[in-house]
C-alpha cells in the first residue's frame, strides 16, 4: 500500500460530508438507516482507494475516507465519496437479498448434495 | 389423409367390438383362418373358414360367414396384415403392416386443453381404449419396428399404462415405442418407478414444453401449474434414465417465447434426448382459435433459426418435423425430418413442381385444406 | 366449444420470493445479476431496487425472464428449486472429474533467454538442472496414485528438448505401466520449437504427443521478448512448427503468447501472425508476478488497466475476424464464457474454485520438489517455498497430499465465503488462485480490492458483457464458450 497524502482544505459539497479535522473527509451516517456492517464491506470494497475510519457517535456512523494514492486531489475524493454513498447502499442491498434469500439457499444445498443420479 | 375411422357401408355379425387382422391370402391354412379377416380385393369367389369378411361395396353374394362389411372407398388402402377395429359397422385402423408410423388412441381425457389442441380432450369413460390396445399389441407382429401411444393423456391411466407397456415390453421386445404424454403425471415419484420398473429397452416419452416462463406455457396448456409439474416429471424420468423427447409446436403463442424456451431447454434440460420443433396441425382446438395460434412460418424463419443454433451449440439434438421445407432457413433446414406421420402428410398445389419434395416434411394435411403460409416456394 | 381463459389469467398472484443472486454494477445504468448456478442477465438499476423490494410487475417481461431464468420464483414454482440444485450439483461434480495435470519439469537448462522467464538457467551443467531418471521415476509412482481416469502428463523448462532422452525414458515407461492402470493419459511437450528434430518428432508421432509452442507475436516482437544466439527464435519457431505439422498433423502444435510491455500497442498484429501461420485461436495471457519478470520489472511494465484496455481492443480486433467469415477464438475469453454459459468448468488451474493448485495440477520439479502449481516453482526459484509440498525423495503421496501448505492455501482461497467474492456476482465464474494472491498480497486470499487478479476478472466480465449486447458477439461467444 502507498503512502497517505495530506490534501489541502476542500470545500465539501453536499449534504453529510465535510472537511474532517486531519486530512481526510468525513460522511456522517444515520445508524438507523444504515448497517455498521454494510459500511464496513464498502469499505473494503474501496481499500484500493480510500482507507475508511469508522466510528460510532450516538445515533451516527462517523465514517472518514482517508485517499490512499497519491495524487489525489479533492475533486476525486468526492467521486470517491460519492462511490462510497453508493457502495454503502449497494451493501444493505446485497444484505437484504442474503438476508431473505437464506432459507431457500439452504433448501436449494440441501436438494443439491442430497440426491444424486442426475446431472449433466 | 388417410381415413381412420369410418363406417361400414353395410354389415352383418356380431354387434360386439372386435379386433381383425386382414390378409388377402385365400391359400392360408384352415386351422389360421377363423381369427382372420379375409380382405376380398375384386369381385370374385370367397375362400371358406374365415372368421370375417372385408368386402368392397360391389361383391355380390353372401358371405361364408355372418360376420362381413362393405368397405366405403377411403379404406381402400388397407392391406395384407393391417388390424381394424370393428364396432357394429364401425371401422378403426388400428395398425397398418407398413406404415412406420401407428399410433394408438389410449385415452380422450386430459389435464391439460392446450389453445392449439388437434385431439381436443373429451371428459368421458373410456378405459375400454386401453384394453383395445391390450388386444391389438398382443395382434402386432414382434417384428414391428416402431409404436406410439398418445392420448388425450396417457398418463391419467395411472397402472393401466404401466400394465399396457409392461405387455408391449413382453410381446414386442424388439419394437420402438414412443409415448406421447404431457409429463405432469410424471412428476408422482411413485409413478415414474413404476415406469422405469418396466425396464423397456427402447422407450422414449415425448413432452411438450411451451415455454420457459411458467405461466405463458400454463397459458398455452390452459393448466395453472402444468409447467412445474411437467418440468418436474422430465426432471423424474431423466434421474431415472427414461428417455424423453421434448416437443415444440411452432404457433403464435410459443414463437415469442422459442429463443427463451431453447436456452431454458439448454441450461436446464440438457440432458434430454432430442427436442421436437414441429409444425402447426391446423385441427382441433387449432382451427377453432386459428387467429390467436396462426402465424405464417415466413415470419419467424430467423427466429427459429437462432433456436436451432443455440440448441445445437449446447449439443441437445433437435429435428423439425412437419414443416415446409421451403420456410426454413439454412441452419433449420439442415435439421428438418421428413414427416411424423404419414397419415397426415400432405403437399399443396404450389408443391407441384417443388424438386425438393422428397426430402421436405411438408405439413398436417388438415393445413392444406385450412391455412398454409402464401409464402411458399418451391425448389426449383 | 370449450372456452379459452386469456394468458392473464395464468400470472401468478401473490409475493413472489427472490432466489440467491449477486450482482454488480456495469455502469451507472446497468448492473449484471448472476444465480447461484452462474446463469447472467443485466437489469437497469431501478429495476434490481424494484425486484429486491418485491414490487415488479407480473406480467412485464423482465417477470418472466427472471422468472425463468431462476431469480425468483413463486412460492408454488417446486421445480425451479430442483433446476437449480441440479446445476450445482453438475457444477460440484465436474470438479471431481477433471483431467490432472502432472508437470514434469525435466530441466532448467534452455537456448532462449527470455526476459519475462522465470526459472532458465543458460548452462550446460546437466548435472544440476536436469531432472534424474531416479527423480522420474518416484514422480511417476506419485503419478499413479492420482485418482483421476484422465490424466495430462506435460514436459516443461527451461527447454525439455534439452534432456529429450528423459522425456523419452518416462513416456516409455509411463506407456508401460499404463497397460495394468489403463488410465487415459495425454502427453504434451511445451517447447520454442527451436530444437525440434525429426527425431524428437518420430517419437511424438509415435506417443501422440503434442506439442504446446510459445509465439509471442511478429517477428521482432517474439525476437525481443526471446533472445537467443543468432536471434532467430521467430525463424525457428516457424521452421519447426511447418516440420511438426508435416509429421504430427495441423492441429497438434498449439501456441501460446505473453503480453510484454512491448506487446501492448500490437495486439492485432499478434492475431494476425498467429492467423498468418495458420492457428485459429489464441490466448491472451498477462505476465504472471513471478520469477525473472518480477525481478526485471518488466512486470511493472503495466497494471491490470492497461492489460484490460490491450486484451478488449485485442478481443474487439478477433469479433471483427470473425464477422468478416474467419473463424478465430480467444481462448482466454472462452474458458470464462464456458463457466457463464454452463455449468462446466474447463478446469483452467489459474480460474478454478476451490484452487485447481494440487487438485487439478502438480509439479515435479528438476530436483524431485513437489509444487501445488507451474507458479508455486517459480516462486519457490525466487525464494519463497511456501507451495512446495514435499519432495518425491523424502515424502510419501499421502504426505505430500496433505502438505499443510496446499490444505490451507485451498482452503483460505475458498472464494464463496471470501470477503467481497462472497457478494461479487463475478463469483461463479472466477477462480481463487492462492498462489497468485500469496505472491502479490502475503497471504492465499489477498485483498480483492487491490488484487490485480480480481480487477481482471471483473473488467473482463465487463466487456464481455458489454460485447454480447451485440446479438453477433453473444452468439460467437456462445459458440466459443461451448467448444472450449
Ligand atoms: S414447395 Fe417444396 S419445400 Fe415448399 S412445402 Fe412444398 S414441397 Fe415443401
Ligand atoms: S524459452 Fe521458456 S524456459 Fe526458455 S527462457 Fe524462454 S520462457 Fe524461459
Ligand atoms: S476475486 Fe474478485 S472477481 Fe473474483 S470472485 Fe472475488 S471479488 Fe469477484
Amino acid at each position: 500500500m502507498s503512502h497517505m497524502v495530506r490534501i489541502h482544505r476542500i470545500t465539501a459539497a453536499g449534504k453529510g460530508a465535510e472537511m474532517a479535522e486531519g486530512n481526510g473527509l468525513s460522511v456522517t451516517l444515520d445508524a438507523q438507516v444504515y448497517d455498521l456492517w454494510a459500511v464496513h464491506q464498502a469499505a473494503y470494497r474501496l481499500s484500493d482507494r480510500l482507507a475508511i475510519q469508522v466510528a460510532i457517535e450516538g445515533s451516527t456512523i462517523q465514517c472518514t475516507l482517508y485517499p490512499v494514492t497519491e495524487g489525489t486531489n479533492s475533486d476525486s475524493l468526492l467521486v470517491a465519496r460519492a462511490d462510497f454513498l453508493r457502495e454503502v447502499t449497494d451493501q444493505m442491498l446485497r444484505a437484504r437479498i442474503r438476508e431473505v434469500t437464506e432459507p431457500v439457499r439452504n433448501l436449494i444445498l440441501a436438494y443439491t448434495f442430497s440426491r444424486s443420479g442426475l446431472q449433466k | 389423409m388417410l381415413t381412420l375411422n369410418g363406417k361400414a357401408l353395410a354389415w352383418g355379425g356380431s354387434a360386439e367390438r372386435t379386433l381383425w387382422k386382414l390378409t388377402s391370402n385365400p391359400a392360408l391354412p384352415v386351422v389360421l383362418r377363423e381369427k382372420m379377416a379375409f380382405l376380398q380385393r375384386g369381385n370374385g369367389p370367397l375362400p371358406q373358414g374365415f372368421g370375417a369378411y372385408i368386402l368392397p361395396p360391389e361383391q355380390q353374394g353372401i358371405p361364408p360367414c355372418a360376420h362381413w362389411l362393405h368397405l366405403p372407398p377411403d379404406f381402400a388402402y388397407l392391406a395384407e396384415g393391417d388390424i381394424i377395429s370393428v364396432n357394429a359397422g364401425r371401422i378403426r385402423t388400428l395398425w397398418r403392416q407398413n406404415s412406420p408410423h401407428n399410433a394408438v388412441l389410449l385415452t380422450e381425457r386430459c389435464d391439460n386443453n392446450c389453445v392449439m389442441c388437434s385431439q381436443p380432450p373429451k371428459n368421458i369413460e373410456d378405459h375400454w381404449l386401453v384394453a383395445e390396445a391390450m388386444d391389438l399389441v398382443r395382434m402386432i407382429p414382434p417384428s414391428a419396428p416402431v409404436l406410439g401411444f398418445t392420448g388425450g393423456e396417457p398418463a391419467l391411466l395411472g397402472q393401466r399404462l404401466i400394465d399396457l407397456l409392461a405387455l408391449t415390453r413382453a410381446r414386442l421386445p424388439t419394437t420402438a415405442v414412443h409415448l406421447l404424454s404431457n409429463g405432469r403425471g410424471f412428476a408422482d415419484p411413485a409413478f415414474s418407478d413404476a415406469y422405469a420398473a418396466i425396464q423397456h429397452p427402447d422407450l422414449m416419452v415425448g413432452i411438450p414444453l411451451y415455454a420457459a416462463d411458467p405461466a405463458q406455457h400454463d397459458y398455452i396448456v390452459q393448466a395453472r401449474g402444468a409447467f412445474d409439474q411437467t418440468v418436474r416429471g422430465i426432471l423424474a424420468l431423466k434421474e431415472r434414465g427414461q428417455r424423453v423427447e421434448v416437443r415444440v409446436v411452432l404457433h403464435r403463442q410459443t414463437i415469442e417465447g422459442l429463443p427463451a424456451l431453447a436456452q431454458f431447454i439448454a441450461r436446464n434440460l440438457q440432458f434430454i434426448d432430442q427436442v421436437a420443433l414441429m409444425g402447426l396441425e391446423v385441427t382441433g382446438f387449432a382451427r377453432a382459435n386459428l387467429d390467436q395460434v396462426w402465424i405464417d412460418p415466413a415470419d419467424y424463419r430467423p427466429t427459429l433459426e437462432n433456436a436451432v443454433a443455440l440448441l445445437r451449440d449446447y449439443q441437445v439434438p433437435v429435428r423439425i418435423y412437419n414443416h415446409p421445407l421451403c420456410l426454413l432457413g439454412e441452419m433449420a433446414a439442415q435439421y428438418s425430418v421428413k414427416s411424423i406421420s404419414d397419415w397426415k402428410n400432405e403437399y399443396v398445389a404450389e408443391c407441384a413442381a417443388c424438386t425438393r419434395r422428397q426430402d421436405c416434411g411438408g405439413f398436417f394435411s388438415s393445413g392444406a385444406r385450412y391455412r398454409y403460409s402464401p409464402s411458399l416456394r418451391p425448389f426449383l | 366449444m370449450t372456452r379459452f381463459l386469456p394468458a392473464e389469467d395464468y400470472l401468478p398472484s401473490g409475493r413472489y420470493e427472490l432466489l440467491p443472486f449477486r450482482f454488480e454494477r456495469l455502469d451507472d445504468e446497468r448492473v449484471l445479476l448472476s444465480n447461484m448456478a452462474g446463469e447472467a442477465l443485466t437489469v437497469s438499476s431501478a429495476d434490481l431496487t424494484t425486484l429486491v423490494n418485491g414490487d415488479l410487475d407480473r406480467s412485464g417481461a423482465l417477470f418472466s425472464r427472471l422468472r425463468a431464468n431462476h431469480f425468483l420464483r413463486q412460492p408454488e414454482d417446486r421445480a425451479a428449486l430442483e433446476l437449480l440444485a441440479l446445476k450445482l450439483r453438475t457444477r460440484y461434480a465436474r470438479l471431481r472429474d477433471f483431467t490432472s495435470l502432472h508437470l514434469f519439469v525435466v530441466t532448467l537448462r534452455c537456448d532462449h533467454a527470455c526476459r519475462y522467464c522465470q526459472v532458465s538457467r543458460q548452462s550446460a551443467d546437466r548435472a544440476s538442472f536436469d531432472m534424474s531418471r531416479e527423480t522420474a521415476d518416484r514422480a511417476i509412482d506419485l503419478l499413479f496414485r492420482s485418482p483421476n481416469q484422465a490424466l495430462k502428463v506435460e514436459f516443461q523448462g527451461g527447454e525439455p528438448l534439452l534432456n529429450f532422452d528423459l522425456i523419452r525414458y518416462v513416456v516409455l515407461s509411463i506407456t508401460e505401466r499404463n497397460r495394468q492402470h489403463k488410465r487415459d493419459i495425454q502427453f504434451v511437450i511445451t517447447t520454442t520449437l527451436s530444437l525440434i528434430s525429426d527425431d524428437t518428432l518420430a517419437f511424438c508421432r509415435e506417443h501422440r504427443i503434442f506439442l504446446s509452442a510459445s509465439l509471442d507475436g511478429p517477428e521482432d516482437l517474439h525476437n525481443a521478448n526471446r533472445p537467443r544466439p543468432g536471434a532467430d527464435s521467430h525463424a525457428r519457431f516457424v521452421a519447426g512448427l511447418e516440420k511438426a505439422r508435416d509429421v504430427l498433423g495441423p492441429e497438434a502444435v498449439s501456441a501460446l503468447m505473453t503480453t510484454t510491455a512491448a506487446s501492448l500497442q500490437r495486439g492485432p498484429g499478434i492475431v494476425d501472425e498467429y492467423l498468418r501461420l495458420g492457428f485459429h485461436g489464441i490466448f491472451l495471457r498477462h505476465l504472471s508476478p513471478y520469477g525473472f519478470a518480477l525481478k526485471t520489472q518488466s512486470y511493472q511494465g503495466y497494471d491490470t488497466a492497461r492489460w484490460l484496455e490491450f486484451y478488449e481492443e485485442t478481443l474487439t480486433y478477433i469479433i471483427d475476424l470473425n464477422r468478416s467469415g474467419v473463424r478465430f477464438t480467444e481462448q482466454h475469453a472462452a474458458i470464462i464464457l464456458r463457466k457463464m454459459f454452463s455449468c462446466h468448468d474447463p478446469g483452467y488451474v489459474d480460474l478454478m474454485n476451490p484452487s485447481g493448485a494440487g487438485i487439478a495440477a502438480i509439479v515435479f520439479n528438476y530436483d524431485g520438489g513437489v509444487f501445488a502449481s507451474d507458479e508455486s516453482r517459480m516462486l519457490m526459484e525466487m525464494g519463497d517455498d511456501t507451495f512446495r509440498l514435499g519432495s518425491v525423495h523424502e515424502h510419501g503421496y499421502d504426505e505430500i497430499f496433505s502438505a499443510p501448505a496446499l490444505l490451507s492455501a485451498l482452503e483460505d482461497s475458498f472464494t464463496l465465503s471470501a470477503p467481497m467474492c462472497a457478494d461479487c456476482a463475478c463469483e461463479p465464474w472466477c477462480g481463487a488462485d492462492p498462489v497468485y494472491h500469496h505472491a502479490r498480497h502475503g497471504d492465499p486470499l489477498g485483498r480483492k480490492a487491490e488484487s490485480g487478479f480480481c480487477q481482471r476478472m471483473k473488467g473482463m466480465t465487463r466487456i464481455f458483457v458489454k460485447a454480447m449486447e451485440d446479438p453477433f458477439v453473444a452468439a460467437l461467444f456462445r459458440r466459443w464458450a461451448l467448444s472450449c
